[in-house]
């Protein structure tokens, strides 16, 4: 049994690796283009400073028509897109595609939350001053909201590391797909234990080290 | 300083328009503390905030040293208020920063130079008597200095005017005592002039020259404070007048 073990060691780490890099690269795709469009999906809303109903509402629309369908169904729906954007549909990096696409507007919407939940005075109090919308934005928006803005990214990492256990049976590989592979169509029970193990500790891992940077950024 | 002509507030509600300011003109002159008293609801608020157009008002318009508020472009009227400092009854301070980079906030969005600036946080937290507190965060501070810090953020870039919406309500009384003298004092010592939102008729009469009585989003009355023969005709003002002010107050108070 160990010896099953043993001898998927090389295994192990390349799925861990290929899990680390479908993560990494949606969960970076996540926050680079996911808090701008929270941002936005805040800002644009009645009684907000760039207040634009339809546009909030466009972009409302879009969040939950992608949000709306079932991880699994977007993987291989987007297909072609994923060509189109890769040149393949096979390996991890073809794997972030789908995985960015569905992680981008669930990271909006939780910093969409994150500034509704900020004191409505806090933003007048920099309009009454004379801040500017980019201003209010980086002075303020998003530095008062550093602390749940990294808790929601901590939320949005552990979603994708269960993703991309989904993914990687598709032709991404990972440490889900090994799980299938090994656990379940060659019944070696103990890789399945494994595994199931490893995303235990992983999702630990996060979650502690996500509160403790969100705690040490928070001032409140 | 600033005078306000016709200004009306209406909000479309669900159950139709709702009037929270009637039609108000008024002026408060250079180096005056006006006050704005009514119970809660009356409207003083509103009418506050449509002095630095925190608040659009639907109708009227807002002049500010001569500028017509409502006219301005977005950039103009942000540099209007970098001249315009406003404090609130929560102080709303900004949590994840220092008390200095709270007051350094307004430099920065004015622009100011970075050396200029800290010259400037300095200077100001030691006249509100915080400076050892300057590398404290907002949730370590007493509601008091909590006031003194959004105090010395409203004035760091020397504003003419100072909007104060209920700045003692949160506080104590002992509190409230220490800030008022603060106002009094950027009144006196600055010449700001400075307009004051309050429900409680003690802040009136020991700060204020000329109050504005509000009903219901209407102004009723507006009454000079430091006058003997001040003769109010509102159900507010009466009782703003209804105890001999000596007994009340010392008289270097009232007559500061």
């Amino acid at each position: 049994m160990a010896d099953n073990l043993l001898e998927l060691a090389p295994e192990f780490w390349l799925a861990l690796g290929q899990t680390f890099t479908m993560v990494g690269i949606s969960v970076g795709a996540a926050f680079l283009f996911g808090t701008p469009l929270g941002v936005l999906l805040f800002l644009t809303d009645r009684g907000q400073i760039l207040e634009r109903i339809t546009l909030h509402r466009a972009i409302n629309y879009l969040v939950n028509t992608v949000r709306s369908l079932p991880f699994v169904i977007l993987l291989v729906a987007i297909i072609p897109l994923t060509r189109l954007i890769v040149g393949t549909t096979i390996g991890p990096i073809a794997a972030s595609v789908p995985l960015s696409l569905a992680a981008i507007p669930f990271f909006a919407r939780l910093v969409e939350q994150s500034l509704r939940e900020l004191p409505k005075g806090v933003i007048e109090a920099a309009v009454a001053m004379g801040a500017s919308p980019v201003q209010l934005v980086w002075k303020v928006l998003l530095n008062e909201a550093r602390g749940s803005i990294v808790s929601a990214l901590t939320v949005t990492s552990i979603s994708l590391l269960s993703y991309s256990a989904m993914a990687g049976t598709v032709g991404g590989g990972g440490i889900g797909d090994l799980a299938i592979r090994f656990g379940y169509y060659r019944f070696q029970t103990e890789v399945m234990a494994a595994t199931v193990v490893l995303l235990i500790l992983l999702v630990q891992l996060i979650q502690f080290a996500g509160n403790r940077i969100a705690q040490r950024l928070d001032k409140k | 300083m600033i005078r306000l002509e016709n200004v009306a507030k209406t909000y479309q509600t669900p159950a139709g328009p709702y009037q929270a300011l009637a039609p108000v003109s008024l002026e408060v002159r250079e180096g005056d503390v006006y006050g704005i008293i009514g119970y809660s609801g009356a409207g003083k608020s509103t009418l506050l905030r449509i002095m630095n157009l925190l608040e659009r008002p639907t109708a009227g318009r807002v002049f500010v040293e001569g500028k017509d508020l409502t006219a301005l472009s977005p950039r103009a009227l942000r540099e209007a208020r970098h001249a315009i400092g406003m404090i609130f009854q929560h102080f709303h301070l900004f949590s994840n920063r220092t008390v200095a980079e709270n007051v350094e906030f307004a430099l920065e969005i004015a622009k100011a130079e970075k050396g200029d600036r800290e010259k400037r946080v300095r200077e100001l937290l030691e006249w509100v008597g915080l400076e050892d507190k300057a590398d404290s965060y907002p949730s370590q501070l007493s509601g008091g200095q909590k006031q003194r810090v959004a105090i010395a953020r409203a004035l760091a870039n020397r504003p003419r005017i100072l909007l104060c919406d209920e700045p003692t309500s949160a506080l104590d009384p002992r509190t409230t005592q220490s800030i008022l003298s603060l106002i009094r004092d950027i009144n006196q010592t600055w010449k700001v002039t400075v307009v004051i939102v309050t429900h409680e008729m003690d802040v009136v009469k020991q700060l204020c020259h000329k109050a504005a009585v509000l009903e219901n989003g209407h102004l009723v009355e507006e009454l000079p404070i430091r006058h003997a023969r001040t003769a109010p005709a509102s159900a507010l003002g009466k009782l703003l007048f209804q105890e001999a002010p000596e007994r009340l107050y010392p008289t270097e108070v009232l007559n500061g």
